[in-house]
């Protein structure tokens, strides 16, 4: 609490005023100068135009805005600042007129203000001031990390500021906050040594293209923001800091993509020169479950701490824990900087000879390729536990695993076609696979429909006899007509009587040489009974009486004219079958 | 011991039918072992091509797959190599080849759900067999003693229940052969995962070659698929299906 209310007051109370004013006022023709305007005013609060109205040969071109917090009559007041890019195409006096700026929904009057441009003028005269930005690279990969210096030369009275609230501008890149560093170094300029602030970072572009990386910042006069070294004599202004918006014209980086076709296994998104030492363990005699760390160094000069370790592979017979990140070494003497990562392995079985190898690759963009930094296999000497451990479990899971997932590199080549396959689609994807599930079916249904005519015709065995006394009747016709057209008398009425016989047994049901005249008579109607018909079965029944009990062949002949009555009477018993 | 069990069980597969073991393409395969031998990986990956379109043959796609990995196509080549298992499963050739490639790529195989876990025990297309095998075996055992008019006795009924388990068993994993054939392998190299299946589509993620995911969808020349970083449209060229259709 004492710290809060040691704290100065931020007044928000007193009303908003608004300055304008060039820097310099005075320019060369050609020559930038900023038209600054200041509003006591929290940034988001005033709406700025994108576009002042000038006199014609003057244009304005919006550039940055900011915020500050400054003392005033003991307490901070916050001012944003909004700068435009004020170039004259003529010379002459160029005066901005008075605006009006709403600034927390009410209007506030920016005031008038004037620039002079003159074709000559002499020298030394006083630029504008503004920030400068250097960079360590110009063309760099997506992923390689630069350098970044932001400079603000001294006054021309050799006053160096420093700069608050510096920040890099643009899109498409990481600014790296931790690797700032700040300094105040002679440097020389225009043939002229001049004093001045150094705000170094590192940033790292993120996506392909162009760059634009520019910067702003506050001069803060002796109010230093974080360390800074100081290197020869500088003189450093004193009093209250001017708080000025400055501002840098903005650098083009370009930036590549990396080449993604021949990518290295094991590249986690390390761009550098780097290469690795010899990996080390901590002992190179082990027991099965016995924990053991694997170090590995690289050495490289830049974006050590970007470096990612590559995953452990899955590899039989160990298990290994990713990589734990070591500290960075800095280089001493001939030695350059370091990082490590160190790997936990454990050994399942003691059918290991030496540890995994750890696929890992880096991109090296001075050569534009791939760089195999592949971390090789270390020998061990691995014994048998005499405990059971959980690795041994894991062990004997790991046993229980088919051969394949034990393999550590491709396959021979197959000596044959072995299985062939009509296609890769499965049968059920197959057009032809649901007809033939449809074969079955039918004969399914085949059957059914067989048995269920079976018992029908059980329950109804008459109509058995019929079909086959049909049948039996076109057999004995045909032997009718046999005997008949070879003038066979015997045969014929043996025929005859066969046929008669067979097709009145259905009508009893008996066997067909068990009936007699009297039998077939009785199926013929009583009119048929007395009349040709009957009189024609009885003949016939009569001549085979005699043809089997005495002699003679008189009637035979005469029995082979009776064939068409003969039919007829068949015709009519087979009609009542 | 185990391994003769599986020997013969393969051997009862291909008779059932869908394997029927000639040796098609086998001039083809020799022309490719010999260029593989020599050194040659792309005229060896043609030869065993043309031996796969006269006929698909598990070691042929194995070998078509160490081809394309020599050749750098190692997308191409898992997806042979999956192929292989898919046709024998029991080969340790294909899946040990998998399981290097995946370590090398570093790219996790695609969680399978237990359906598709079982039906790789078996090659893809004799699950189909079984089923129907057993299905209409317990419809015989239970309808042909009644046709046919013979007594029903205790095995029949011991075989019909046999049989009917059987069939039950195998419904899962023909479930899991269909649903396998919506999974395919990444073949082109920093393919982008889409929001929305157009080429100005925003960029939701990005696939490394090898990597597996499933097809939920198709829509015009992109399909909807998830992989393990999440949902997105990718381009039908961009990937290859372990069953193309």
């Amino acid at each position: 609490m004492q710290i809060m209310r040691s704290q100065p007051a931020v007044d928000v109370a007193a009303p908003v005023t608004a300055t304008a004013a060039f820097d310099p006022p005075l320019v060369r023709l050609g020559e930038k100068s900023i038209y600054r305007v200041t509003f006591s005013a929290t940034e988001v609060s005033v709406s700025a135009p994108e576009k002042v109205s000038a006199p014609a040969p003057l244009k304005l071109q919006r550039s940055v805005s900011g915020q500050s917090m400054q003392p005033a009559g003991g307490a901070m007041r916050i001012f944003s600042t909004f700068n435009y890019d004020a170039r004259a195409t003529q010379p002459g006096v160029f005066v901005v007129p008075e605006f009006t700026v709403e600034v927390y929904g009410k209007p506030v009057v920016v005031p008038a203000t004037q620039l002079e441009v003159k074709a000559t003028l002499s020298e030394p005269h006083e630029p504008v001031r503004q920030l400068s930005i250097e960079t360590s690279e110009t063309n760099v990969f997506v992923g390689e990390t630069f350098n970044v210096s932001v400079r603000l030369a001294a006054t021309t009275a050799n006053g160096v500021e420093g700069v608050s609230q510096l920040q890099i501008n643009g899109d498409g890149f990481i600014v790296d906050k931790n690797a700032v560093r700040q300094s105040i170094q002679t440097l020389e300029t225009k043939g002229r040594k001049v004093p001045t602030f150094i705000y170094e970072t590192s940033i790292t572009p993120i996506s392909a293209g162009p760059l634009a990386v520019s910067a702003q910042g506050f001069t803060a006069g002796m109010q230093f923001s974080g360390p800074i070294t100081l290197t020869g004599q500088v003189s450093i202004s004193g009093g209250p800091p001017k708080y000025l918006l400055l501002e840098a014209d903005p650098v083009t980086i370009n930036v590549r993509p990396l080449p993604t076709e021949k990518e290295l296994p094991g590249f986690t998104g390390a761009i550098g020169s780097y290469d690795c030492d010899p990996p080390t363990l901590t002992t190179n005699r082990l027991s099965v479950g016995e924990p053991v760390t694997l170090t590995v160094v690289i050495h490289g000069q830049k974006n050590l701490n970007r470096i990612n370790p590559p995953l452990p592979p899955r590899a039989p017979g160990w298990q290994i824990f990713p990589a734990v990140r070591g500290g960075i070494v800095a280089g001493t003497g001939t030695n350059r900087p370091n990082a490590s990562f160190k790997y936990t392995l454990i050994p399942l079985s003691d059918a290991a000879h030496a540890t995994p190898e750890i696929p890992f690759s880096c991109f090296d963009p001075a050569r534009g390729q791939f760089v195999n930094l592949t971390i090789p296999p270390v020998p061990v000497t691995v014994i048998a536990a005499v405990t059971t451990t959980n690795a041994e479990a894991e062990l004997v899971i790991s046993e229980n695993t088919s051969g394949a997932e034990k393999r550590a590199g491709l396959s021979r080549l197959a000596k044959n076609p072995a299985y062939t396959a009509g296609s890769l689609v499965p049968l059920q994807l197959r057009a032809w696979f649901p007809l033939v599930q449809l074969l079955p079916v039918l004969g399914f249904c085949g059957l059914w429909f067989w048995d269920r005519r079976r018992r029908f015709l059980e329950q109804h065995p008459e109509i058995v006899r019929r079909r086959m006394a049909r049948r039996a009747l076109r057999h004995a016709r045909h032997s009718l007509e046999q005997s008949a057209a070879t003038g066979d008398a015997a045969g014929f009425i043996r025929s005859a009587i066969n046929a008669l016989q067979i097709v009145s047994a259905p009508h009893y049901p008996a066997e067909p040489r068990a009936l007699v005249c009297g039998d077939v008579l009785e199926i013929l109607s009583p009119t048929e009974r007395e009349g040709k018909s009957g009189e024609t079965v009885r003949r016939f029944f009569a001549a085979a009486d005699a043809a089997a009990f005495a002699s003679g062949a008189g009637t035979k002949n005469n029995l082979l004219a009776e064939k068409s009555a003969l039919k007829e009477i068949l015709v009519t018993l087979e009609a009542r079958l | 011991m185990i391994f003769q069990l599986k020997k013969y069980l393969l051997l009862i597969l291909v008779l059932l039918g869908n394997y029927d073991g000639r040796a098609a393409g086998e001039v083809r395969f020799r022309e490719g072992v010999a260029a593989y031998e020599a050194g040659r990986y792309e005229p060896a990956a043609q030869a065993f091509r043309c031996s796969l379109s006269e006929k698909v043959a598990a070691g042929t796609l194995l070998n078509l797959g160490l081809a394309e990995w020599r050749s750098g196509r190692t997308g191409e080549a898992m997806v042979a190599w999956e192929q292989s298992a898919w046709l024998n499963p029991f080969n340790p050739d294909a899946r040990g080849n998998l399981l290097y490639a995946r370590e090398t790529l570093q790219v996790n195989p695609l969680d399978l759900t237990w359906c598709e876990q079982a039906s790789t025990w078996l090659p893809a297309g004799c699950w189909t067999w079984i089923t129907g095998g057993s299905l209409w075996l317990a419809v015989a055992l239970v309808t042909l003693p009644g046709f046919f008019r013979v007594r029903k006795r205790a095995w029949h009924q011991t075989l019909a229940a046999l049989a009917a388990g059987i069939f039950l068993l195998s419904l899962p994993p023909n479930l899991g052969v269909f649903t396998r054939t919506g999974i395919a392998i990444v073949t082109e190299k920093n393919t982008s995962l889409r929001l929305t299946p157009t080429t100005s589509a925003e960029t939701v993620g990005s696939l490394s070659v090898g990597e597996p995911l499933r097809r939920l969808r198709a829509r015009g020349d992109y399909y909807f698929v998830h992989t393990q970083s999440g949902n997105g449209w990718v381009g039908r060229r961009q990937v290859k299906f372990i069953c193309p259709k």
